[in-house]
């Protein structure tokens, strides 16, 4: 009924991805709306993360189409409208010398490009997205010297400094202790309501992002996804684990398309 | 005035010592962290091959050896492509151009004590030729250098998610390559074939010590290569020393200098 307001930011059309012989990923369609909060999950070697690369452009499907806002993958030139929160986010030299403001500053270069250094805006934008995610009154400190979820608040911001519109998680809390995970997924949500930011998270947890997300992708070589804007119910998390399915999958795919 | 600078080779030497300074410690920064360290040591040892080439073919040995260390950060990074390891790539390399050079060596006996000039640096060696190729190479690299920084860091920080927002990481880490070679190049007149590497890895250790934010690093790193350039220059000129040795000894003891200091505060 709405389709009329719906903006279409992730289209994937039969992507198919193998490493050597090992297919990973089987003619996989889906399509993401602004504003939606997909969940992603799927047992260990699913195709999670790769499907995730495979958006961001770091990998070439086999075969298939993957458009973000509105153009092919190989026409995007704006990759910083894409914000993206590795699985190995924290997992960096803990003594790199660099400050909360210069790791958010990132997220800008390649806006601004070579041989330009950060103007005022920029930097106002860098502080905007710092205060977004309170880590403002942190900006001078060592990165190495936070928390893990203070770190990941950090990494939120350098995504927000971009301006980037959709924003890719892959499994976020991983290694945070749970109050501060709590704190991450209420930030989460605030970004997505106030600030209308598709997000896509790679997550474990199904009770931790239940209310959060409205639609849930069930990922296993192929994929599925529900409407989960009431809650995540106990047939949602039925993936495709097996070859049946994956046909299953495969007609539910066809009667879309 | 001090009597050592009225000498126009002792301000040949002070004006390339500095700029060399400079430029050694902020590539530094990029290649320790990157855990790069031993990339001058290699492409060092291939710029011998090339200085001795050079010497043979009579061309003006700094270009022969420039040409050669850029030649090799292309192979170097081809073999990392065709999945050798990067640091046997280096290896192979550095061999190579030593094994070069002595080759050349072997030919011709004539100009031995001259290539000995640039195995161990020396500040009378800089010619007014030198110093003109030493800053025009200087400033072309510190261009760069500026023009690439936010990019440079962002791979340093993380290559991942520097690709995933649009930076063209191969094409930055190839540049990051070329430039260690101009300054290779650079810093070899004086320092010495066998040192560069030091001048490179040691200002920029110590300033990972003592900082807590990058543009610090850059900057306290900058300053100890510059100050350690000088006292090692006078130190040479006074007491009659290699420059070369006589500034990365002053290097090496700035940074146990800096590790106790690390100590003492921490504790």
């Amino acid at each position: 009924m709405e389709k009329g307001k719906k903006e279409t930011v992730l289209e994937l059309k039969g992507v198919s991805f193998s490493y050597g012989k090992n297919s990973v990923l089987d003619k996989i369609s889906l399509a993401v709306e602004r504003g939606d909060f997909v969940g992603m999950i799927g047992p260990n070697g699913a195709g999670k993360t790769t499907l995730l690369k495979i958006i961001l452009g770091l990998l070439k499907p086999d075969s298939g189409s993957v458009s973000v806002f509105g153009k092919s993958l190989s026409e995007f030139n704006a990759p910083y409208r894409i914000g993206y929160v590795p699985q190995k986010a924290t997992n960096f030299d803990p003594n790199f010398p660099a400050s909360v403001f210069e790791i958010a500053s990132m997220g800008r270069f390649s806006r601004i490009g070579p041989a330009r250094s950060l103007a005022k805006d920029d930097v106002r934008k860098i502080e905007q997205a710092l205060d977004f995610v309170g880590m403002l009154p942190y900006r001078d400190a060592r990165i190495g010297d936070l928390s893990g979820g203070q770190q990941q608040r950090v990494f939120i911001a350098r995504a927000l400094a971009g301006d980037s519109e959709l924003l890719l998680l892959d499994e976020p809390t991983i290694s945070v202790d749970s109050e501060s995970q709590k704190r991450f997924y209420s930030l989460l949500r605030k970004l997505n309501r106030e600030l209308r930011m598709t997000c896509i998270i790679v997550s474990h947890d199904v009770t931790m992002i239940n209310g959060l997300v409205n639609r849930l992708l069930c990922v296993n070589h192929t994929a599925i996804i529900h409407d989960v804007s009431n809650g995540i119910k106990e047939e949602d998390l039925c993936c495709p684990y097996d070859r049946e399915m994956t046909l299953v999958s495969h007609r539910h795919e066809h009667s879309h398309g | 005035m001090l009597e050592i600078l009225q000498y126009s080779f002792m301000q040949n030497a002070l004006i390339a010592g500095v700029l060399i300074a400079v430029i050694c410690s902020v590539m530094g920064v990029f290649l320790v962290l990157r855990r790069m360290s031993l990339i001058g040591d290699g492409l060092a040892h291939i710029s011998f091959g090339g200085i001795a080439a050079g010497f043979f073919f009579g061309v003006y040995p700094l270009l022969s050896a420039l040409i050669f260390a850029v030649l090799a950060a292309f192979g170097i990074e081809r073999l990392k492509k065709m999945k050798v390891y990067g640091d046997a790539a280096i290896a192979i390399f550095f061999s190579f151009g030593l094994a070069l050079g002595v080759v050349i060596i072997s030919f011709s006996k004539g100009f031995t004590a001259d290539l000995f000039s640039y195995l161990f640096g020396s500040i009378l060696a800089v010619s007014a030729a030198d110093l003109v190729f030493i800053l025009a190479l200087g400033l072309a690299t510190m261009a760069v250098i500026w023009a690439f920084y936010k990019e440079l860091l962002y791979i340093t920080f993380d290559e991942d998610s520097a690709r995933a927002s649009g930076i063209a990481v191969e094409r930055v880490n190839m540049l990051l390559i070329i430039l260690t070679a101009m300054a290779v190049v650079i810093a070899m007149r004086i320092v010495g074939i066998l040192l560069v590497s030091s001048f490179i890895v040691i200002p920029a250790s110590i300033a990972l010590l003592l900082c807590k934010n990058f543009r610090q690093a850059m900057l306290v790193s900058v300053a100890i290569g510059i100050s350690s350039s000088i006292l090692g220059l006078f130190a040479s000129y006074y007491l009659d020393l290699a420059a070369g040795g006589a500034i990365v000894l002053v290097l090496v003891a700035l940074f146990f200098a800096a590790l106790v200091y690390k100590k003492l505060r921490t504790e």
